[in-house]
């Protein structure tokens, strides 16, 4: 019985239209770099010490800046919802749970590491890993399940 | 714990809520000014800007009928301190101030922990969310002082029963202050009803006074929001489920499947509706919300950094593992309150929404807090994870300080509607020569700058002035005093010595220009300019 849920279940996400990642990758992120260097530069008042403007406006902070919401694109719940039909957020959540609960900390590394995946314009369907790992925690779910 | 560490604490929060008030924000909004000019008329007439006599559940205003608790919260401040920014903001700057010291206790009592309690306290203290709304004159900012403290209280509560009541009161208070706490409240308050059942049981009779006393203050508050064309007129304007395309895509996709009659069960309207729903839902959890750009709208975010700091991703994790893992006692109220938070304001178009959403803090701090505490606990090198710990967020907070001051007012002045100041003092030393002062509504509802800046007493601005509602029910002012608030002017029809105060293209080709007014960067907001004809 269990299995046939569990069946259904992978049906059910599999078939679900998936939803893309937003556009953003490495080299949009250093294309915003001039403008926004220039930007943040050009408002700090003239007067202002440049050792401070350069403090607060460099490239790594705005990379870095760029990065992280390419990073977070990934886990963006909406995104994660919208390709595992919104049932599919809580096994979602109950992998990651399990994962940490299990201190497995090779998964967790590569959990982290995927993102990057994308924004280096790399060429993988990573996006569909989020419905693996619902169907994964449904799984471990079941098998916890008395 | 030391005690000065906390007043360390509360001296940072007070200082970084009340450092420049009065000019950052750069200038105030509507609403802004309208709660103010409100406040300085119950100040000074006991009734209302429309005259009417100390309202108990709404201030008409707009014809948004504001919530009356922040006005007559500002009315000491404007006795006080005069009619000025200062006196409007201080309120939220105060009960701002407070909430940190709140969050303390609060979060003391929830971990058994005065050290997470003062590290809870900190990080709300310097979170670009709170700072945003307690430096302006945000009704939010005091219901969210008052349901953390209705829930602070009923904290207490199994140890002294009557604390239920100033408990109810203060939740009561939340939702006399901001309507967006009349959908929080209720489920704030099944969250520790399902908490405390046993000692509400225990409890009960002083629990049904409670109930009743809080259901009859309720009264007038609900029949208004729920009874009244008014009172419902906000959530209309902004509810989902007045948008029809739900309706017309389950048309759409039962016309394709020839109205069978499963068709009607998979694509029924209020599934698309539930699935509008959730999306806006969990709007609220958007990583580039939270930790990126904030909020989208330039008034309640200043779009450099998130509603959270970066340094509060991974510490919100990690507490939350161990709010779980470690099986903690309160465990499921502080998950409760986070994930109740969203549910009315996702009932609305704009998600997420850091304003309508604000009465989830401070579980986000409490929970970085606990996750702080607890990787310190874990971590080997402990002066090390404090070093960097402390960098990291001491690097955090003077970036968003920066942004803060310096780029944001210049970049999102007209988020504020500036100008209209620097408009209305220029045209002070002209008023009394002038026939009439013509201003432009381009900006939004200038009749309340005018009198706010003007300080015009309620009684000489009741004697001639115009006012109508549309057919939306939104208040406007045609006129008072010498004013005339216009969309568009023939000058043509313009008799005696005039005064303009239009923006840029709307001013007659024929009128003098004496002033214009510039915005930080240097844009022209209005140009003044006089006509005699």
């Amino acid at each position: 019985m269990k299995i046939l849920f569990v069946i259904f279940f992978t049906i059910l996400l599999l078939s679900v239209k998936l939803m893309p990642l937003p556009q953003c990758s490495l080299r949009m992120a250093i294309q915003a770099l001039p403008p926004r260097i220039f930007q943040q530069t050009t408002t700090d008042s003239s007067t202002q010490n440049p050792l401070i403007t350069r403090f607060f406006h460099n490239k790594a902070g705005i990379f870095g800046s760029e990065f992280g919401k390419c990073y977070l694109n990934f886990f963006d719940p909406v995104l994660i919802a919208k390709n595992t039909l919104y049932i599919g957020l809580i096994p979602w959540a109950y992998f990651i749970y399990s994962l940490l609960l299990r201190k497995n900390l090779i998964l967790i590394s590569i959990l982290l590491i995927l993102p990057i995946i994308p924004f280096m314009e790399i060429n993988l369907p990573v996006i569909y890993l989020h419905k693996l790992f619902a169907i994964i925690g449904f799984v471990i779910y079941m098998k916890n399940k008395k | 714990m030391k005690k000065y560490f906390l007043i360390l604490i509360l001296l940072l929060a007070g200082f970084l809520r009340f450092y420049k008030l009065s000019s950052v924000p750069v200038s105030l909004y509507w609403d802004e000014v309208s709660l103010g000019y409100n406040a300085y008329s119950i100040l000074k007439t006991g009734k209302d800007e429309h005259g009417n006599f100390m309202p108990l559940t709404n201030f008409p205003a707009f014809g948004d009928y504001k919530p009356p608790l922040y006005i007559y919260a500002t009315v000491p401040s404007i006795a006080a301190f005069g009619l000025n920014e200062f006196a409007l903001r201080f309120p939220s700057a105060f009960f701002g101030t407070l909430t940190v010291l709140l969050t303390y206790f609060l979060a003391r009592k929830l971990t058994a922990s005065d050290k997470i309690g003062a590290i809870s306290a900190f990080f709300l203290a310097i979170s670009p969310w709170h700072l945003q709304f307690s430096r302006g004159a945000f009704e939010a900012n005091l219901g969210l002082f008052f349901s953390t403290l209705g829930i602070f209280l009923f904290l207490h509560t199994p140890k002294i029963k009557w604390l239920i009541l100033p408990s109810l009161a203060s939740f009561l208070a939340a939702m006399y202050t901001f309507t967006g706490q009349r959908l929080f409240v209720p489920f704030i308050l099944i969250i520790l009803f399902i908490q405390f059942r046993k000692d509400l049981v225990k409890n009960f009779k002083i629990a049904l006074f409670a109930a009743i006393i809080f259901g009859i203050t309720f009264w007038p508050l609900y029949s208004f929001a729920t009874q009244t064309i008014e009172g419902r007129l906000r959530f209309d304007e902004v509810t989902i489920f007045k948008d029809l395309d739900p309706i017309n895509l389950s048309v759409t996709y039962r016309e394709k499947d020839n109205y069978i009659w499963w068709s009607g069960i998979i694509h029924n309207r209020r599934l698309n509706y539930a699935y509008q729903y959730l999306i806006h839902y969990f709007d609220a959890f958007n990583p580039s919300f939270l930790f990126s750009r904030g909020d989208v709208n330039p008034r309640l975010s200043i779009q450099e950094v998130g509603e959270l700091y970066y340094f509060d991703l991974p510490l919100i994790l990690a507490g939350v593992y161990f709010l779980l893992s470690s099986r903690q006692k309160y465990r499921f109220l502080i998950i409760g309150w986070l994930l109740i938070s969203p549910i009315g304001p996702a009932t609305a178009r704009e998600t997420p929404h850091a304003l309508r959403m604000i009465h989830i803090l401070p579980t986000f701090q409490i929970i970085s807090a606990l996750g702080a505490y607890y990787l310190y606990q874990l971590i080997k090198y402990k002066k090390a994870y404090i070093t960097v710990l402390s960098l990291v967020i001491f690097l955090n907070l003077f970036y968003y300080l920066h942004m803060y001051y310096i780029h944001w007012p210049l970049n999102f002045s007209g988020a504020w509607q500036f100008g209209y100041k620097q408009a209305i003092e220029s045209i002070k030393p002209l008023y009394r020569d002038s026939d009439q002062i013509i201003v432009s509504n381009s900006l939004g509802r200038p009749y309340i700058y005018a009198l706010f800046y003007l300080q015009v007493e309620p009684e000489e601005y009741w004697k001639d002035r115009n006012v109508y509602k549309d057919n939306f029910s939104f208040i406007h002012v045609d006129n008072f005093g010498k004013f005339r608030f216009v969309d568009s002017i023939d000058p043509g029809n313009v008799k005696g010595k005039s005064l303009f105060i239009m923006p840029p293209g709307l001013t007659p080709t024929n009128a003098n220009i004496i002033k214009e007014i510039k915005d930080p960067k240097g844009n022209t907001v209005f140009e003044i300019s006089q006509l005699i004809n």
